[in-house]
């Protein structure tokens, strides 16, 4: 899947984004794989524990699924989609440090989808460039971002 | 210009302080006033950062010294709490705050140096983001978003008991318990007499209402703010949330890593055949003891090996225990996530 570089941030077309929860989906069979995109990355700092609910858990878009702790703060980590935890990647969980090296290689959890629908909400296609510009510029304005 | 509501609790049982400040944040995310408060615990006890194992507490010593441990919905790791911690907490809605959790930290913590300094502690915000005063830390700080709301909680250290904070870690070999205590020595605590505490919140309330610029105003917790603070006290009382947390920790491994405060580290692996402690400093280790289950009798390549590791930069010594099969590839991978490497290692 072609990455693309958007104010220094990779970005992948062939994915969705969310930009309330900072995270990029993608969808096969039904089932999106989630993870966070380098945008929520930097937000969040660097990572040192994640810990997600059990698979079979029902979520609704926007839920807290699990809790990271980056920088000592704690805070939830919300599903962009509805459905059911089918899913959670041990091997990122184990391994934070390769999340912020490789966050497209480090899908986070999956999630059986029970309303496809909800794609609709999410950023996909020719969208994706000129949203991220948009995230990166509101979060400079906020000043969160370094220019 | 909003007030900044500012409570002092004065001293509360363990238990109230700490749900009275998840409390005030789930008030904050409720839409109630930004807060600052003060408390002291009325006793000691062990407070559990949100995403660690129970495991990691030495649930026989505390049961034994009559120490309640409590989970607390923010980061960080087992921690000993006494009466000679004045505790401080800002609770926030988190639109009032940036966006940027290091920056929300930075922002609530920053204007606590004037407090430090009026109670007697010229301490600084380092590099690491803790208040230290000549590398030792003297706050303990963390932070967390409790339904919508977020806190910023921290310390003022007015005494430090290093033998109880060292022996609340689970940990069975009393050599790494006192290699514990005496990095904790070097690296917690105030060397200050005569701290004065009221100066301290004096100090924090002016200058904390003018860095996020509000008005203070002494106030008290509403009726329903206090129904919140019970409902705390049930969630945080309860041994069962404590042990069982909704979103399961992980457990710790053979390789534990105890962070004694940002940059500083006492690293130690139980595997038989791998036995190793060290301390990292800065990213400089010291105190290397390889096999030290046999070390008495050891003074063959492994003890040599020790030897010539001290003092060596913390990646370079990583990188032999690697090739002499010491440390796997997913024990690295543990030490870089508690951010003891400087810089990642290819294993």
């Amino acid at each position: 899947m072609a990455g693309i570089l958007v104010e220094g941030y990779e970005i992948r077309t062939g994915l969705f984004y969310d930009d309330a929860t900072d995270m990029w989906v993608e969808v096969q069979d039904g089932i999106a794989h989630i993870g966070y995109d380098p945008l929520g990355l930097e937000i969040n700092g660097t990572l040192a524990q994640l810990a997600m609910a059990g698979t079979g858990k029902e979520v609704i878009k926007g839920d807290t699924i699990g809790t990271l702790e980056a920088e000592k703060f704690v805070g939830p980590i919300q599903s962009p989609v509805s459905g059911t935890l089918v899913e959670v990647n041990e091997a990122a969980m184990d391994n934070v440090s390769k999340i912020h090296a490789q966050p497209y290689d480090s899908w986070l959890f999956a999630i059986a989808m029970s309303q496809p629908s909800e794609l609709n909400d999410l950023i996909s296609g020719d969208d994706i460039v000129s949203a991220f510009e948009s995230r990166v510029a509101a979060y400079r304005v906020k000043g969160v971002l370094a220019r | 210009m909003t007030e900044l509501r500012i409570i002092d609790f004065g001293r509360v049982s363990a238990l109230r302080s700490q749900s009275i400040w998840h409390a005030l944040a789930a008030s904050a995310g409720k839409g109630g006033p930004t807060t600052l408060s003060f408390m002291r615990p009325g006793s000691s006890y062990v407070g559990i950062g949100m995403h660690r194992s129970i495991q990691e507490v030495d649930q026989e010593y505390c049961q034994s010294n009559g120490l309640p441990i409590y989970r607390r919905q923010v980061g960080g790791g087992p921690v000993y709490l006494d009466d000679k911690q004045l505790f401080f907490q800002v609770s926030s809605r988190r639109e009032a705050l940036p966006i940027s959790r290091s920056a929300a930290i930075s922002k609530v913590l920053r204007p606590f140096k004037s407090a430090f300094i009026a109670a007697g502690i010229n301490a600084d915000l380092d590099e690491t983001g803790e208040f230290a005063v000549n590398g030792a830390k003297v706050c303990g700080h963390g932070a967390g978003e409790i339904e919508g709301g977020v806190v910023v909680v921290g310390n003022l250290i007015e005494k430090f008991d290093y033998v109880r904070a060292a022996s609340i870690v689970n940990i069975a070999d009393v050599r790494v318990k006192l290699e514990i205590e005496s990095i904790m020595r070097r690296f917690v605590g105030v060397f200050a007499n005569d701290i004065n505490s009221e100066a301290f919140k004096d100090e924090a309330v002016a200058s904390l209402s003018n860095a996020l610029e509000l008005n203070p105003k002494v106030s008290v917790l509403t009726d329903e703010e206090w129904k919140l603070v019970e409902a705390y006290d049930e969630l945080l009382g309860d041994s069962s949330w404590t042990k069982n947390p909704e979103f399961l920790p992980a457990l710790p491994r053979p390789l534990r890593v105890v962070k004694i405060r940002a940059g500083v580290y006492v690293v130690y692996n139980s595997v038989r055949g791998r036995q190793f402690l060290f301390s990292v400093v800065f990213g400089i280790v010291e105190s290397m003891i390889l096999e030290f289950e046999d070390f008495a009798s050891n003074s063959g390549e492994k003890f040599e090996l020790g030897v010539s590791l001290k003092n060596k930069s913390v990646d370079d010594v990583v990188a032999v225990l690697v090739s002499e099969g010491l440390l796997l590839d997913a024990e690295v991978a543990v030490l870089a996530n508690a951010g003891v490497l400087l810089k990642e290692i290819a294993a």
